[in-house]
């Protein structure tokens, strides 16, 4: 038994080895991925339903945490997708994005992101604020997470004193650029203008990295295009927060 | 001179049982995931491949030396091997040392082949290998002689499969030290934090070679933390291989 012990922890023994682990956890993983495909009806998030606090998972890590974050992330992505296609609810993406960013307090795609789906897609505007407002307490000096306060300001909840209030933080970070700056003197001067939250979607459209950010930013665009150039009505996301956000009409 | 002729000795035994093959394992992982994960990664793609590569750099790196290192010394004394030697005027000391600095020969070699193809993936993906990416990995270079003289200290004395089992302990320990120092203060019963604050000063502080994090953000990285922690690591190194030399000399071989 012993001398089997240690012939099998030969060096010569560990590339094959190791390669037979990761095909076996390859395997593992795929049967895994398929069971959880087949039974998706029934069981649509259980993982996510059970999930660790971020202590333990800091502590399982091993130190880690930075990789528990990304995998923690793709499958905070693949949730948000899998929702997309009407598989199962969003509940949990509060949850799974907050632990994202705790792993990962300097992630600030994850607080875009964030903040976006749960201020749009889940009504849940302020925890999309709080957010972003923990990004900030991690990184005072990035001019990003302001400015995305203030853009889910004007244009999800409609508060224009709110939004100049958010780009004018935005517009004073020291890597600020022009563009941030002009969007605190829009929307101070010409507050619900419909022309100002075209310009922050293609802004946005244009700047992003994300893929389903920008899908959902040129479906806005199209709606908004026609609209200003009276070729289409005012959609009906605008006029609904306007009843929700108590703006005058023909504010947005 | 006789320090370096075993040490170039352990490097040629690494090379020759195909231990590098893991880099290309390495190589495969790193292209695949980026392949594999960019649609999902959704804007952070660059940060993903940076932060798998330094991860499974440091993994690889330990699994090296764990698997290794702890069958440096046994084998040679299962082989009979080590009575060849010590027969010879070398000292037990250079024996362990010159072993040591073998393996972490083979470990510097192996993080910087592997740091070639880090960047590459890097230049893939659109990203470029910056300043604060080097000093991670060299932090992980002082991490691995800290755990690779872990390896030494511990095959001076137990069998291969115990110097695997302990070792690795001390690792993932060493790794989780600022947690477990958190979790005295939250227990608040005084044997556990007299436990672990005797663990502090005993286990290594593993979490002070880690600045991947920092790397990966753009963060800035204090010079004197990564000078500190150099110094610390070279310190830990030698008070344990100086105490390997201690139990070793004691070790009877029959």
């Amino acid at each position: 038994m012993r001398a089997l012990t240690r012939s099998m922890l030969t060096p010569r023994m560990l590339t094959p080895l190791m390669l037979l682990l990761a095909l076996s956890l390859g395997w593992v993983a795929g049967e895994a991925g398929q069971r959880a495909r087949d039974s998706r009806s029934l069981v649509a998030d259980d993982d996510v339903a059970y999930l660790p606090t971020a202590a333990a998972i800091r502590f399982m890590s091993a130190g880690y945490d930075d990789v528990a974050a990304d995998i923690l992330w793709l499958r905070t992505v693949t949730y948000y997708g899998e929702w997309r296609q009407g598989d199962h609810g969003i509940e949990f993406f509060r949850e799974l994005s907050r632990r994202v960013v705790e792993l990962d307090p300097h992630f600030v795609e994850a607080y875009r992101f964030s903040a976006l789906v749960l201020a749009d897609d889940l009504g849940a505007f302020d925890d999309g604020i709080d957010i972003l407002r923990r990004g900030m307490q991690v990184m005072p000096d990035t001019w990003w997470l302001p400015f995305e306060a203030g853009f889910l300001e004007y244009t999800v909840r409609l508060d224009n004193e709110k939004a100049a209030r958010w780009f004018r933080i935005a517009a004073s970070k020291p890597d600020a650029p022009d563009r941030a700056k002009n969007f605190a003197a829009f929307v101070t001067s010409r507050a619900g203008d419909l022309k100002v939250s075209l310009e922050l979607w293609k802004f946005v459209a244009n700047t992003t990295k994300n893929p389903e950010v920008r899908i959902k930013a040129e479906a806005y665009i199209e709606e908004l295009q026609a609209a200003v150039d009276g070729t289409g009505p005012v959609p009906e996301w605008v006029t609904r927060r306007r009843i929700i956000g108590g703006r005058s009409d023909g504010d947005v | 001179m006789r320090i370096l002729a075993i040490a170039r000795n352990t490097f040629r035994e690494a090379v020759r049982d195909r231990i590098f093959a893991l880099v290309a394992v390495f190589g495969l992982l790193l292209v695949s995931s980026s392949i594999i994960l960019s649609p999902l990664t959704i804007g952070a793609q660059q940060k993903l491949v940076a932060d798998i590569g330094l991860a499974s750099i440091s993994v690889f790196s330990v699994l090296v030396v764990l698997f290794v290192g702890s069958g440096l010394v046994n084998k040679e004394v299962d082989k009979r091997t080590i009575m060849t030697i010590l027969s010879k005027p070398v000292s037990r000391f250079e024996y362990l040392f010159g072993k040591y600095l073998g393996l972490l020969g083979t470990i510097g070699v192996m993080i910087g082949a592997m740091s070639v193809l880090f960047a590459l993936a890097l230049l893939a993906t659109g990203s470029s290998f910056e300043l604060p990416y080097l000093f991670s990995l060299g932090l992980t270079v002082v991490e691995m002689m800290v755990v690779t003289s872990v390896v030494i200290f511990f095959s001076s004395f137990t069998s291969s499969v115990l110097t695997s089992i302990f070792t690795l302990g001390v690792f993932l320990a060493g790794r989780m030290l600022p947690d477990l120092e958190r979790f005295a203060i939250v227990t608040g019963n005084p044997d556990v934090e007299l436990t672990t604050n005797l663990l502090k000063y005993v286990l290594p502080n593993l979490d002070l070679f880690d600045v991947r994090n920092a790397a990966v953000h753009g963060l800035p990285i204090d010079p004197a933390h990564v000078a500190w922690a150099v110094v610390y690591g070279i310190i830990y190194s030698a008070v344990l291989l100086l105490l390997a030399d201690r139990l070793f000399r004691r070790r009877e071989f029959k």
